[in-house]
């Protein structure tokens, strides 16, 4: 493989272009190294998460009682902000973030097939981000991060700015797709066989393809949108041809598919964590990979269940109710292999399995609403309501979220050399755990009660249930700063961490931590599975080396 | 075409692109085994590989390894286990009370499909959780414990029954759901036909049989009604949760949906769907009314005596020209939040712009809105551009604006 694998030079003759990082500056360059770039993705997009939990607490304050305490206007920028930041500047960078610092690692790379598009990837984040930002100053968003037109051709400037910060993002999530697909393809150590290759490899191909097929189209739709906005092009506005309903067509065609691009990756990552935690093999490591890509596959033919009460042909109603049904089997497929990898493993219940353990548990509920919504005389009842916004949630904040926590906390030591704090991410999970289910548990009663979404104002028999919710959404709110007083005291001064902390066979634990700049001292060869345990396979760097001299400090 | 036809395309339509993406794919995916399998083949060729201590790979069978000695304990256990949950989820099915009260025909077949996925959804939401909870507690790894479990790599029996039973369930309810659907979109004949018109932010319902205009929607009891939904400007969304109906409100289409009232009372008719500031009070300031034909027909008469017109400016305000949706007014009874408050509009008018009468300033302000943006709504400065709409130049007739702008003016 080492003829793959290509050695970058510290400063390129581009002059602005790093390699490696010997010093926190070296963290605000354009750094082609995949482990810094992967470091960037963390901050810069948990930086976000918080930013975005900011307004959720806003948005619980102003549901405290039933009248408008904000102008309806603001309210309405408020959620419209949290939307997108959650989404596009949170859950899909975040897992990026976690694709690049590990795919290379995980295979026995040096670094993705790609550096400066990595690179590229990464700081058009930071640009979309304050681009969609800055619209929240200068004429607020407020169509919801559906932005659906009419209402999104209506005035405030905020909206312009809107569309091309998420043109801007969609663009580096689809760089960052083609990156992992070649990387993968292309730079796996010898011996890596497709049987090997990690399941969050395989769930990292999966969403690349997603990507790769949908996020042009979604690009498409923002350009017409920013067209008619700035230049009257009429593509949806039916006195002039246009079709309103054609937005939502193009949109969902995207941003359903995008709903796998988020929780894929992060299924990918729980199946990481639950076999070194049970001492395990994964159960069922082929009908896992296969799932993820049966999903890929399915995913593009359900986005019409957005749809189901917006007037399009009623009949098409019941082919995407199929496809919305079918999906489920596949992710049942996942779950029941998860619950096969625990059942009667050793396991052990540090914090990245109890994140883990968590996001087994909430996803499967987010699941299970999700069947029901995909019910068409059910959906009809509760679509745009609060049962909606449970259901998403606890599929995006139960699911995805919990993985990404899980795999902050298992790959901390990996990233930082250092060990965090047990007993604080534990306290960290309960918080989160309790918090989370106490804001998003009683939105279902919400919904189906009659509460709509993306309301400043309610009928005041909602105000005890809304109350509950707000009280666990400040709970959340407050469950972060364990986890960030955690990371960064931990980060700075924790314990120094053994290489392989966890005694995991996967790639990436059989160097140092964190590891040198390219990646490997010599490129591994693959002779076992990634989670070949209870065969006598002895993990490396369990024990603290003797020479310490190791340190991977930049070149 | 019939509607059996319409679904048969749609399905080949659905399939074709499925098909059509799932070959994109996988043409993609395989491009990609392609270069995978041919890298590993070198790989796996390749000399420098050092002679791996083969996997020791013992045939073990999941059964057997998992099968301790007290393999009929287990075996209730189980057993017991899953009747519990089955009970549990007839329980919820049966007897949960999730859903607001059912004050239509259609109400009670919708509650009765989703109770019974309710009582599916607690099964296996028991199950899961079940075995997660009693996998973390009896399988912990004890202190200074090292070793592995066993190495259990899967189970093709399992993985086929994980397969098979749920695509079972989700099938039937899918089929179950399908033919609910057909009941709710069957048109009906004899419906009486009322339209409604969605505008930011008001619900305007109209009776085209003796046409009469208003903000509440009365039905007779027991009469299948059809609902001709369409909006003026942006997508609103007609729901009536008592009824279990819901339907979007495209610009310049029509869209719609039916129901047969059965239960007397007032519920709220909500919009659903984001429409812009004034989109909760669309949902808070509407209702439902179902009352005996006797009452509706009286209700109808007296309406149609009180038609808005000019010699009627507060249903001109409040009914007509929808500005109840927007501003508050005493005198029209109108609590909209999204404009400026008008109560006393009739003397802070002539203060507005200098030199500009009170009455041109009001008559400005209605057909160009943009023209001056009023100081303060509520909830803080009025946004520029104004969020009135622009298109009242087009919609009102003369004779109603002079009825309109007297009216505003005695508002001292
Ligand atoms: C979609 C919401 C909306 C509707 C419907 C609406 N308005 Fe307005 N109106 C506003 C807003 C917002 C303002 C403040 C900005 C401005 O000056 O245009 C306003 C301002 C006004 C003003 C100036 C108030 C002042 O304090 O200077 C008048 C008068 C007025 N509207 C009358 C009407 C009348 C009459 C109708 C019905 C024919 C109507 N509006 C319908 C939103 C609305
Ligand atoms: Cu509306
Ligand atoms: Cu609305």
């Amino acid at each position: 493989m080492s003829d793959n694998a290509h050695t970058e030079t510290t400063h390129s003759a581009a002059g602005f272009v790093r390699h490696g990082a010997a010093s926190w500056r070296d963290y605000f360059t354009f750094n082609t190294d995949h482990k810094v770039i992967g470091i960037q993705y963390f901050v810069t997009t948990f930086t976000f998460f918080l930013v975005g939990g900011l307004l959720a607490m806003l948005i619980r304050y102003e549901l405290l009682t039933p009248p408008a305490e904000f102008s309806t206007t603001t309210y309405n920028s408020l959620f419209t902000i949290h939307g997108s930041i959650m989404i596009f500047l949170w859950v899909i960078p975040a897992m990026a973030g976690f694709g690049n610092y590990l795919v290379p690692l995980m295979i026995g790379a040096d670094d993705m097939a790609y550096p400066r598009l990595n690179a590229t990837s990464f700081w058009l984040i930071p640009i979309g981000g304050l681009t969609i930002i800055a619209g929240y100053f200068v004429g607020q968003s407020n169509s919801g991060w559906t932005a659906y037109p009419p209402l999104s051709l209506q005035p405030p400037v905020g909206q312009t700015l809107w569309i091309v910060g998420v043109i801007i993002l969609g663009t580096s999530s689809l760089l960052g797709a083609i990156n992992f697909l070649v990387t993968i393809a292309l730079m796996r150590a010898p011996g890596l066989t497709p049987g090997r290759l990690p399941l969050f490899c395989w769930a990292m191909v999966s969403t690349s393809l997603m990507a790769l097929f949908a996020t042009p189209v979604l690009t498409a739709a923002l350009i017409m949108l920013l067209l008619e906005r700035l230049l009257g092009m009429n593509f949806f506005n039916v006195n002039e041809g246009g079709d309103p309903l054609m937005w939502q067509h193009l949109f969902w065609f995207y941003s359903h598919p995008a709903v796998y691009i988020m929780v894929l990756p992060g299924m990918g990552l729980v199946s990481e964590i639950l076999p070194v935690f049970s001492r395990k093999p994964v159960f069922g490591y082929k009908a896992i990979a296969a799932s993820s890509m049966a999903i890929a596959i399915i995913g593009f033919a359900v986005w019409g269940h957005h749809m189901f009460t917006s007037g399009m042909n009623p009949w098409l109603r019941i082919p995407f109710m199929l496809g919305s049904m079918v999906i489920a089997v596949p992710t049942g497929v996942k779950i029941f292999n998860w619950l096969g990898t625990i059942w009667g493993g050793k396991i052990d219940l540090k914090t990245p399995m109890l994140f883990a353990l968590g996001f087994l548990g909430m996803f499967t509920i987010g699941g299970l609403s999700g069947v029901t919504l995909a019910s068409v005389p059910v959906d009809i009842h509760v679509t745009d309501t609060y049962y909606v916004v449970a259901h998403l949630h606890y599929v995006l904040f139960g699911g995805s979220v919990f993985a990404l926590y899980a795999a902050l906390y298992m790959w901390f030591p990996k990233i930082t050399g250092r060990m965090y704090n047990e007993a604080w991410g534990k306290i960290h999970f309960w918080l989160n755990f309790v918090g989370f289910n106490l804001t998003f548990l009683p939105m279902h009663w919400l919904g189906l009660q009659g509460m709509p979404r993306r309301v400043a104002e309610y009928a005041p028999q909602f105000q005890t249930v809304n109350q509950i919710a707000s009280i666990g959404g400040f709970l959340l709110g407050i469950s972060a700063l364990p986890f960030l007083v955690n990371a960064l005291v931990s980060w700075a001064r924790g314990p120094k961490a053994v290489d392989n902390p966890w005694r995991s066979l996967t790639l990436e634990w059989q160097t140092t931590s964190p590891p040198p700049v390219h990646n490997f001292a010599v490129t591994p060869v693959v002779t076992h599975g990634p989670y070949d345990y209870g065969v006598g396979i002895a993990p490396t760097g369990v024990a603290a080396p003797a020479a310490a001299a190791a340190a991977p400090a930049g070149d | 075409m019939t509607p059996e036809q319409l679904l048969l395309v749609a399905v080949a339509a659905i399939l074709v692109l499925t098909v059509g993406l799932g070959a994109a794919l996988a043409t993609g995916v395989y491009f990609f085994a392609r270069q995978v399998w041919q890298i590993s083949a070198s790989a796996a060729t390749k000399p420098t590989e050092v002679a791996p201590a083969a996997k020791p790979k013992p045939p073990v069978s999941p059964t057997a390894a998992a099968a301790p000695p007290r393999r009929g304990a287990a075996g209730l256990g189980i057993v017991i286990f899953i009747l519990a949950i089955i009970v549990a989820g007839i329980l919820a099915g049966r007897y949960a009370q999730l859903m607001p009260i059912e004050a239509s025909t259609e109400s009670g077949q919708v509650d009765v499909l989703f109770n019974a996925m309710l009582g599916i959804a607690v099964v296996i939401f028991l199950f899961v959780e079940g075995i997660l909870l009693y996998s973390a507690l009896r399988f912990r790894r004890k202190k200074g414990d090292e070793s592995d479990g066993p190495p259990i790599h899967g189970s093709n029996r399992l993985e086929v029954a994980w397969t098979i039973i749920p695509a079972i369930i989700v099938t039937w309810l899918a089929v179950y759901s399908y033919q609910i659907l057909i009941q709710l979109q069957t048109p009906r004949r004899d419906a009486m036909t009322i339209e409604v018109t969605g505008r930011q932010f008001q619900w305007q319902f109209h009776y085209p049989d003796s046409d009469v205009t208003s903000n509440d929607l009365h039905v007779p009891l027991g009469k299948p009604v059809r609902m001709k939904i369409t909006s003026q400007d942006v997508i609103h969304s007609f729901w009536v949760p008592a009824f279990r109906v819901k339907q979007d409100a495209m610009p310049m289409r029509e869209t719609d949906t039916y129901f047969t009232a059965d239960a007397l009372g007032q519920y709220r008719v909500v919009c659903a769907e984001l429409c812009g500031a004034g989109h909760a009070q669309m949902g808070l300031t509407s209702y439902v009314i179902v009352e005996s034909q006797a009452d509706f027909d009286a209700w109808i008469a007296r309406q149609k005596g009180a038609t808005a017109g000019a010699g009627d400016p507060v249903g001109l305000f409040t009914t007509l020209y929808g500005c109840a949706g927007c501003h508050t007014l005493a005198a029209a009874g109108a609590t909209g939040k999204v404009g400026p408050d008008l109560d006393g509009i009739g003397t802070a008018a002539g203060t507005r712009v200098r030199g500009q009468s009170a009455a041109a300033y009001v008559k400005d302000s209605i057909l160009n809105p943009d023209a001056f943006i009023a100081p303060k709504c509520p909830g803080g400065p009025c946004p520029n551009p104004s969020l009135m709409p622009k298109d009242f130049g087009t919609r009102i007739s003369p004779t109603d604006l002079d009825a309109l702008v007297n009216f505003l003016l005695q508002q001292k």
